[in-house]
């Protein structure tokens, strides 16, 4: 277990050196020139939003399926990663909007769409942390998980669907990629790189996550003990819902 | 409230009589239509305040501000529900055997017309302070209820959710306001399409599509929300 | 309970015709983010001459000369001869990229015949190409 995440670090990192190289030696657009250099960080980013919420989809429904915390814990973790990258994709392309449109933002689709899952998902966050009991919180975390994802194929077709300004795919569509074939090349390796990074966040999420489970059950058996066994504590705090 | 029988009632039957409690609770305590309504009003009055009482411009937001408003106060209007019920009284409804989703639509039920009661409440002061154009009018008695049943069972489905936790009054809307967009979008487009004389089905038909999957969502997912399941 | 598991089924039914309706139905021309030139001249009765609203379009080859505040162009729907075209007087510094062909997104309202702008937003398509990679009709092509 140990060697392999040291590899998957490396891994990542090398794969962001690599493709933050390529993304500087590609040639630049012929109408944007370097401006679209942004595009290999940006469509990255917003994959992986969309490969993280659907992580959660996945792993909320095994949750309700199988019961087991392995599942919550890895829906958890995604979603975590997801906000911050659709944070981080929001940013990136207000950044390129400015001097490419003329604006930081636009009530285009597109974009509508995007802050909306970014809200939406930042509920599912605030939810867990308003639940204290873990089961609860699984629960209720798995359904809404479910219902959210509702909207994020509206996100990505949100382009085709309604005439927007922002552009439509440029890969993940039928027929040739309408791009420069070394700019698609950088584009994927950064995909790749981005995806790696996602895993290694991933991976160190759900560990912190299983090891402050087993913190906060080892001071619960700590807690015990201190009242003796002659003096039990009533046992309605942590371990039961008190409304159930 | 339950007569003794020797069969349960119909299903159909058991929602409406959890509606006639939400409603008969609402009646004596009064929270919705004597403290949300006019904070509701408030919000409409002090909005041309903020952004200048240009009268015409006032007269053409009118109708979204009114749009607005009815969806961010009238979900604090359908996780009030929820809100007083005491743990015991969830648990007691489960022991007599009611599927969740009778519950959740028996909820839902007496959120829809607590809301459509909002929305006749809110709605004078919005016609008095914006004077907006009132010639679409007839649209309003198809669009208002589409809009209350919409919101009702989201926010009964944020309700249940939120059921029991701390900070559920704050929460509940974050989870639903994003998602009842495509209402808010379809109330006032309404409003816009009917302005300049073309028939608004089309977005009849997307508030009538948002409240059958939100019902549907309800009732699907009512069995995963069950306590102890 | 089968009874109302086939209400479910029945609403479920129903949502999905509501979706087709909506799809074959005309709503993704009621809200548009902006409205292109032929559009906007078929429905030039419903748009006063202080009704704002957006105009999105291509920037005709050799229509743009500038003004004292600003711009004058006429955007068309393609590049076909014979395209609905919208003359526009714009008013304000042009945006970095605005050059003959590109896309434009304008806001403003109609002025008699012409659409005064006080907003333009560069439209960029989904096509990436290398300075020189390829021979491209784009025209204008040094930056």
């Amino acid at each position: 277990m140990r060697p392999l995440s040291r590899h998957l670090s490396t891994v990542a990192v090398l794969a962001m050196a690599t493709g933050l190289a390529v993304a500087l030696t590609a040639p630049p657009d012929q109408l944007q020139g370097n401006l679209q250099r942004l595009m290999y960080v940006h469509v990255p980013a917003a994959w992986l939003a969309y490969l993280s919420f659907a992580i959660t989809f996945g792993a909320s429904v095994g949750w309700l399926w199988k019961r087991k915390a392995r599942l919550d814990r890895l829906a958890a973790a995604s979603a975590e990663v997801g906000v911050f990258f659709t944070g981080l994709t929001i940013v990136l392309g207000s950044v390129w909007g400015k001097p490419v449109w003329g604006v930081w933002w636009t009530w285009d689709p597109r974009l509508v769409t995007t802050a909306l899952m970014f809200f939406v998902y930042l509920g599912y966050l605030a939810l867990r942390r308003a639940t204290l009991d873990p089961t609860v919180r699984a629960r209720r975390a798995a359904v809404f998980g479910v219902l959210a994802f509702g909207q994020v194929p509206v996100v990505h077709m949100s382009v085709i669907w309604w005439r927007a300004l922002h552009q439509p795919p440029t890969v993940l569509r039928p027929g040739d990629p309408s791009i420069d074939h070394w700019m698609l090349a950088a584009l994927v390796l950064n995909v790749l790189a981005f995806t790696a990074v996602y895993a290694v966040l991933l991976r160190s999420r759900i560990r912190l996550a299983a090891d402050e489970e087993a913190l906060a059950a080892a001071q619960d058996a700590a807690t015990a003990d201190l009242a003796g066994a002659a003096v039990t504590a009533p046992d309605y705090g942590r371990r039961t819902e008190p409304d159930v | 409230m339950i007569s003794p029988r020797t069969e349960a009632p119909r299903p159909l039957l058991q929602a409406l009589e959890l509606t006639r409690k939400d409603l008969r609770l609402e009646v004596r305590a009064g929270e919705a239509l004597l403290v949300t309504a006019p904070f509701g009003g408030v919000a409409l009055l002090l909005v041309p305040l903020a952004v200048g009482t240009d009268v015409p411009m006032l007269r053409s937001v009118g109708s979204g501000m009114y749009w607005a408003v009815v969806l961010l106060f009238g979900v604090l209007i359908t996780l009030r529900q929820s809100a007083v019920d005491a743990p015991q009284q969830v648990e007691l409804l489960r022991l007599t055997g009611i599927h969740p989703a009778v519950q959740l639509l028996g909820r839902a039920g007496a959120n829809a017309v607590l809301l459509l009661a909002f929305e006749l409440a809110v709605l004078p002061v919005a016609v008095i302070v914006y004077d907006p154009p009132l010639n679409n009018w007839p649209w309003l008695v198809l669009v208002l209820p589409l809009v209350a049943i919409g919101l009702a069972v989201l926010g009964t489905l944020a309700g249940a959710l939120t059921q029991g936790l701390a900070g559920r009054t704050t929460l509940g809307p974050l989870l639903v306001v994003p998602l009842a967009l495509p209402l808010l979008l379809a109330a006032t487009q309404t409003a816009e399409a009917t302005r300049y004389g073309r028939p608004p089905w089309n977005w009849l038909a997307l508030l009538l599509l948002v409240d059958l999957v939100a019902a549907l969502a309800v009732v699907l997912s009512a069995r995963s929300l069950e306590e102890g399941s | 309970m089968r009874r109302y598991r086939l209400a479910a089924v029945a609403v479920l039914g129903m949502a999905v015709v509501l979706l087709g309706v909506l799809f074959v139905g005309n709503i993704n021309g009621n809200l548009v983010y902006f409205l292109t030139p032929d559009e906007a001249l078929a429905q030039r009765a419903d748009f006063a001459d202080d009704r704002r609203f957006q105009i999105g379009g291509l920037v005709q080859q050799d229509s743009a000369e500038s003004t004292p505040d600003g711009l004058r162009f006429i955007v068309v729907s393609g590049t076909e001869p014979g395209a609905a075209a919208v003359p526009v007087a714009y008013e304000g510094s042009p945006a970095q990229l605005f050059r003959p062909g590109i896309g434009v997104v304008l806001e403003g309202s109609w002025n008699g015949e012409t659409f005064d702008a006080d907003t333009m937003i560069v439209k960029h398509d989904e096509n990436y190409r290398a300075p020189d990679a390829d021979p491209t009709p784009a025209p204008g092509s040094a930056p």
